[in-house]
């Protein structure tokens, strides 16, 4: 891994086509490139999504479809394949004057200039350096001790210092915790983001809302830049000043090898202190410990008695040594000792250390994911088959406390001030209200664990009846979920949700508690009729949150969903990381679809379908389970429980979030985003869909441009590369709203 | 004493409408009010100061941002005797919660609440999170159902919402609601809270004591307005040698003519700029469809104001003046043989005010000189347009919410302003009280005067007080 070749690898890849599957940095650059160059046109003029779509589209099809081999849709290696096989017929479709200008060549370009430049410069510094060093008049014999100072001791705490914070930076960043050292954490950066906040501000001060609001933004962009290739980014610069060492290195061994053939050079040490040589020949010893094996005493280096017979007195050298007559062979038998020093304590460790890094980063590379929210439209308008969606914005937006990320696993579960962990009382009289009529079975006073959020297809097994929450309605709903999931099972082979509307409404909670928790079977009998419903008798409460019930069933979609057991018993929805066996599997194109409950309130039994729809079109994704969010933390709690719970194949999660757009975002929303990111971890691949304001007719209105403007600035802030805004109704009209 | 005044915090989440609430209430429409969320980031108060006497507070706060995460904590600290004060102490420090904590402040120091929604959209779930957390802090609330627009399915629906857990529950639109709407909404506080009964009362009274002045105050401008421009003269001397020929004169007496039509429109908008000042208005003006924004000479404008013909005519015949104006007009143009009827010479100004000239036109001659002298107007149709016309932008200015500034004109369904017959003021009035007006034209034309100006002002102000009382329609769409 020469760094040097590092930059031709592209342009040799793309020529032979040989191995797509590597990326380089130079590739990522031009991504990037592309990719921003997009998303500006996207955002300057909304319309063009459209010709986006489908030269994606037919870039797809020409040139990627037959050429991915064996991998699946929406698996990583399919993902990268496809994502490479993109740039390149970009690249080729470039005009070919100016695609020698394209930043990522030109990046390769100044990347070799550097490094070789650095090279020409470290070994003449090695030359230099060494050449002072041992220059030899004749009179006082070269300094041992300095030469080893400079060349061996120096280099080597540097190659040590390098290696540690490096390898300590690579330990956390797994960790995720702090990524830099104790210093840099605690008292520089600190220092320096308040510096640049408070300049920041400053200037900020002075200008609009307007350009405030724009400035944050970019910040935020910034910051997921460098979330998503934060090792890659650095590598390459490192690199450089290896390449700089090894040169210095080979320098300084070249010219000790010249002079030491070319020329007599005397070899001397002397101190001020009082020390004994066998202190220094034991010094000696240690540091020759490595090649020792090869080169003994006297060869490899001075024996004691040569070591005192170089040392220099500087009162016999001064007068020019009456009666002193060193032994030559005694001064000049540290040279070989210095040469293999340098080699050995310079060159070798600026080896590895080039080659490990080099090695890095092409580790590294091999390590994206390629899931951030860019690439999530690329990715999905590749995939997607010819579709109209329209979005677009810029602009506006307030000072309103974006909240920064957690940390990724330790998660809560609970929104806000209950972080505490206090058990959260979700009174909401007016959710409840469906229930009352069946709460007699079980008159608790419900934790907030109200049944219309947690639609779970995933629940099957009787045992956990007995497991989890007291409530007999909460029971009976899982009952209810689990029902449905195995009719569901059934119904595979015709999806169609026909004549639900009918019994509809009470759907979910009415379930008369003892029911069904005991016949199972009679469930999967009923399969043909899906909506049917176990609870055919519920009684049509107030229409409203009844609707948002039944969420889970009646979708086709969500049999993507296959459980692995249905028999298995499933822990408790909430303690995450529970046991994986009754898990959910998600497929590698499905997803988790939260959705508020304002908009779940609304949607009507046919509008499910139109929803997945809309879905699949903006991401590609079938809806694997369905959950609501938005009343309160134990909803929220009970939707991160699916997610974590959850058994994902193509590993980083898919979620999707289902938003009322029509109502300004507020840092409640915001926090919901990054408990979800916490809770996926940080590269999991979110879709943020914004919905217009209900109507009668169209309960999946779009959105209004000025609306989704105003979220997109604030999700921005977040910084969040992997998190993907989009309108889930494509904006009927062009441009304005 | 501080203490006792009524403070009541408007709440509600971003955009609701809560500023433009404020700014109407407190007839501020210096108040920012943006189109965008959450402009507002901390809690402002806005006073009421009548006599150097802060009577009540109004603040204006913040959106809620984290609604859950309160109503969360609310309830699981429902022990807490002030479960405001703790939440504000509790999460002082904490900036996601900024927002929260501003709006919670003046709730905590004992302020009142008016939640404002907005009744156009459908109650969501943030809604009642905010209802059930307003009503957990347990102090003196009201809703105020603002609805922009016609949209009116759920108003029943938030009625019935809000009616649980608020004392009082009004609507109110923010950008239509005129003075007495205002003053109902302000009685409305007595009801939620028995306490401030005696301040409330006190503002009410002051603020009608205001309007009453502003009232009366403007009804003085008005009648200032309509002696200055009847008195209105503009005249002009021209040496001889530059009126030998017919087109030298015509050409001073368009030049005499324009600085007329000039001086009568700039004298009106100085009066309208003194009604807005009365009325307190820096931003607000005039629609460019309106009435009030063509010429005030023009066509349209006498078409749609002023008197019909035949109430002219009448009044003119009561009152023994149009008569007159009439003879003089018949016999200027041919008096000393060289002064031509100002109509004659501008064709097409003529026809204005309903076929008669606007004013006479005198030429007087002097050695080497002629002094032209236009005015006073003698037109008996344009006083009642004039009047009309001020009273028309009075009515606006007086009924123009001050919240209305960020208003989207051309949002779909918004409240249409009131349709009405396409009639001015004068035309309503009884004959007697036309005549009146039109004797008090006529002395003033004269420069007399006149023992019925105080007769007038009483019309004037009789009907200024109609319009805000909304007794009087108040001509929205002119």
């Amino acid at each position: 891994m020469d760094p040097r070749q590092q930059s031709d690898d592209w342009s040799l890849a793309d020529r032979l086509k040989t191995k797509t599957n590597e990326w380089t940095v130079a590739d990522l650059i031009d991504l990037e490139y592309y990719l921003d160059a997009d998303e500006r046109e996207l955002r300057g003029q909304p319309s063009s999504r459209k010709t986006l779509c489908e030269r994606d589209r037919a870039i797809y099809r020409n040139e990627i479809e037959g050429h991915t081999g064996a991998a699946k849709a929406h698996s990583p290696s399919h993902r990268r394949m496809s994502l490479r096989l993109w740039l390149k017929a970009r690249r080729s479709n470039e005009d070919p004057s100016i695609r020698g200008l394209l930043p990522g060549n030109a990046f390769g370009a100044a990347q070799r200039m550097s490094t070789w430049l650095l090279a020409g410069v470290g070994f003449l510094a090695g030359i230099g350096v060494a050449s002072t060093l041992l220059s030899y008049d004749g009179r006082a014999p070269v300094s041992v001790p300095w030469f080893i100072f400079l060349l061996v001791v120096v280099q080597f705490a540097f190659v040590l210092v390098a290696s540690w914070t490096w390898g300590r930076r690579s330990l956390r960043r797994d960790k995720f915790a702090a990524e830099e050292s104790w210093l840099l954490a605690h008292a520089i950066r600190p220092l320096l983001t308040r510096a640049a906040n408070w300049l920041q501000q400053q200037r900020l001060a002075h200008a609009t809302d307007e350009i405030r609001e724009r400035a944050l933004a970019k910040q935020g962009l910034l910051q997921s830049q460098y979330a998503v290739y934060g090792p890659v980014s650095i590598l390459p610069l490192l690199i450089p000043a290896q390449v700089f060492g090894v040169a210095f290195n080979v320098g300084v061994v070249l010219t000790t090898i010249a002079l030491e053939w070319f020329t007599d050079i005397a070899f001397g040490w002397g101190t001020s202190l009082a020390v004994h040589p066998q202190t220094v020949f034991d010094l000696v010893r240690i540091i020759a410990m490595p090649w020792s094996w090869l080169f003994g005493e006297g060869a490899g280096y001075p024996t004691l008695a040569q070591i005192e017979g170089s040392r220099v007195y500087m009162e016999h050298w001064a007068s020019f040594a009456r009666g002193l007559n060193p032994n030559p062979e005694h001064l000049r038998s540290w040279r070989w000792f210095l040469l293999l020093a340098v080699i050995t304590y310079g060159l070798l460790p600026r080896l590895l250390l080039l080659g490990v890094s080099a090695l890095a980063q092409r580790i590294a590379l091999a390590r994206l994911p390629f899931t951030h929210g860019r690439i999530q439209a690329l990715y999905a308008r590749m995939l997607t088959p010819q579709l109209d969606t329209d979005s677009s914005g810029s602009r506006q937006g307030p000072e309103m406390p974006i909240p920064s990320a957690f940390a990724p696993r330790p998660r809560t579960g609970l929104i806000g001030p209950l972080t505490e962990g206090k058990s959260p009382v979700g009174k909401r009289p007016w959710r409840e209200v469906p229930q009352t009529p069946d709460t007699d079975a079980a008159p608790t006073p419900e934790p907030s664990l109200d049944t219309p959020t947690t639609e779970q297809i995933s629940v099957p097994g009787d045992e956990r009846i007995a497991l989890e929450f007291e409530e007999a309605r909460d029971r009976i709903a899982e009952e209810r979920s689990r029902s449905q999931a195995q009719a569901r099972e059934e119904i595979t082979e015709d999806p169609s949700p026909p004549a639900i509307e009918e019994d509809t409404p009470s759907v979910r909670p009415e379930t008369p508690a003892p029911i069904e928790p005991d016949e199972p079977a009679e469930d999967t009998t009923q399969a043909g009729e899906p909506d049917e419903e176990p609870e055919p008798e519920p009684e049509p409460v107030s229409p409203r949150p009844a609707e948002a019930a039944e969420t889970p069933h009646a979708k086709p979609a969500d049999i993507i969903a296959e459980r692995d057991e249905v028999s298995q018993p499933e822990p408790e929805p909430s303690p995450p990381a529970a046991a994986r066996d009754g898990a959910v599997v998600f497929a590698p194109d499905a997803c988790l679809l939260l959705t508020h409950v304002d908009i779940d309130d609304v949607l009507e039994k046919e509008d499910r379908p139109r929803l997945e729809q809309l879905l699949r079109q903006l991401s590609g994704w079938r809806v694997g389970v369905y959950a609501t969010f938005g009343a309160g933390s134990a909803m929220t709690a009970q939707a991160l429980a699916q997610l974590e719970d959850g058994d994902w194949q193509a590993p980083p999660p898919r979620i999707a979030i289902v938003q009322d757009g029509s109502q300004p975002p507020i840092t409640e929303n915001l926090l919901f985003l990054r408990e979800v990111r916490a809770a996926a971890g940080p590269r999991a691949q979110m879709l943020l869909a914004l919905v217009g304001d209900p109507e009668d007719d169209d309960r999946l209105p779009a959105l209004r441009t000025f609306d989704y403007t105003d979220w997109q600035r604030k999700i921005d802030q977040l910084a969040d590369p992997y998190l993907r805004l989009e309108m889930l109704a494509p904006s009927s009209e062009d441009g304005e709203d | 004493m501080a203490a006792k005044i009524p403070r009541l915090a408007i709440m509600g989440h971003p955009n609701a409408g809560k500023s433009s609430v404020v700014a109407t209430l407190t007839e501020n429409d210096c108040i920012a009010i943006d189109k965008r969320a959450g402009t507002t980031t901390r809690s402002d108060v806005y006073p009421v100061v009548i006599d150097g006497r802060t009577i009540i507070e109004f603040i204006d706060t913040p959106g809620f941002q984290n609604p859950n995460a309160i109503l969360e904590w609310f309830q699981t600290h429902e022990g807490k005797s002030d479960l405001a004060r703790s939440f504000v102490n509790a999460h002082k420090a904490d900036p996601l919660y900024a927002h929260d904590t501003a709006l919670l402040e003046p709730v905590a120091e004992g302020a009142g609440i008016i939640l404002v929604v907005d009744g156009s959209k459908r109650i969501k779930e943030k809604d009642r999170v905010e209802i059930e957390l307003l009503r957990l802090t347990a102090r003196p609330r009201m809703a105020i159902l603002n609805n922009l627009t016609r949209q009116n399915r759920y108003m029943t629906q938030w009625q019935n919402a809000l009616s649980k857990a608020f004392n009082s529950v009004r609507e109110f639109n923010a950008h239509r609601a005129t003075y007495s709407e205002r003053i109902r909404l302000l009685s409305a506080l007595k009801s939620i809270d028995q306490r401030w009964e005696p301040q409330v009362e006190e503002a009410i009274d002051a603020f009608a004591c205001d309007w009453q002045r502003r009232t009366d105050q403007a009804a003085t401008t008005i009648l200032d307005l309509l002696r200055d421009a009847l008195s209105y003269k503009v005249s002009r001397s021209v040496k001889s040698s530059k009126t030998i020929f017919q087109s030298g004169r015509d050409k001073v007496k368009g030049e005499i003519m324009d600085a007329f039509e000039d001086g009568l429109r700039q004298l009106e908008f100085d009066a309208q700029a003194e009604i807005r000042s009365h009325f307190r208005h820096n931003v607000w003006n005039v629609a460019p469809d309106s009435i009030l924004g063509r010429d005030l000479l023009s066509e349209d404008v006498s078409q749609a104001l002023g008197l019909s013909r035949r109430q002219l005519a009448m009044v003119g015949v009561a009152a023994g003046a149009a008569s007159g104006v009439t003879l003089d007009l018949a016999t200027a143009g041919h008096s000393l043989g060289t002064g031509a009827l100002l109509g004659a010479a501008t064709g097409g100004f003529l026809g204005v005010m309903g076929g008669k000239a606007l004013a006479k036109l005198n030429i007087e001659r002097a050695p080497n000189t002629h002094v032209f002298t236009i005015g006073p107007v003698s037109n008996p149709r344009f006083p009642f347009v004039l009047l009309d016309r001020i009273m028309l932008y009075s009515a606006r200015a007086m009924n123009w919410a001050h919240g209305r500034q960020a208003a989207e004109e051309d949002a779909p369904e918004r409240v249409p302003d009131k349709d009405i017959a396409r009639k001015g003021f004068t035309e309503e009035l009884t004959p007697q009280q036309q005549r009146t007006l039109a004797k008090f034209f006529n002395s003033v034309r004269r420069s007399k005067e006149s023992d019925l100006e105080e007769a007038c002002r009483t019309i004037i102000a009789g009907i200024l007080q109609g319009v805000s009382l909304s007794e009087i329609d108040s001509r929205g769409d002119l």
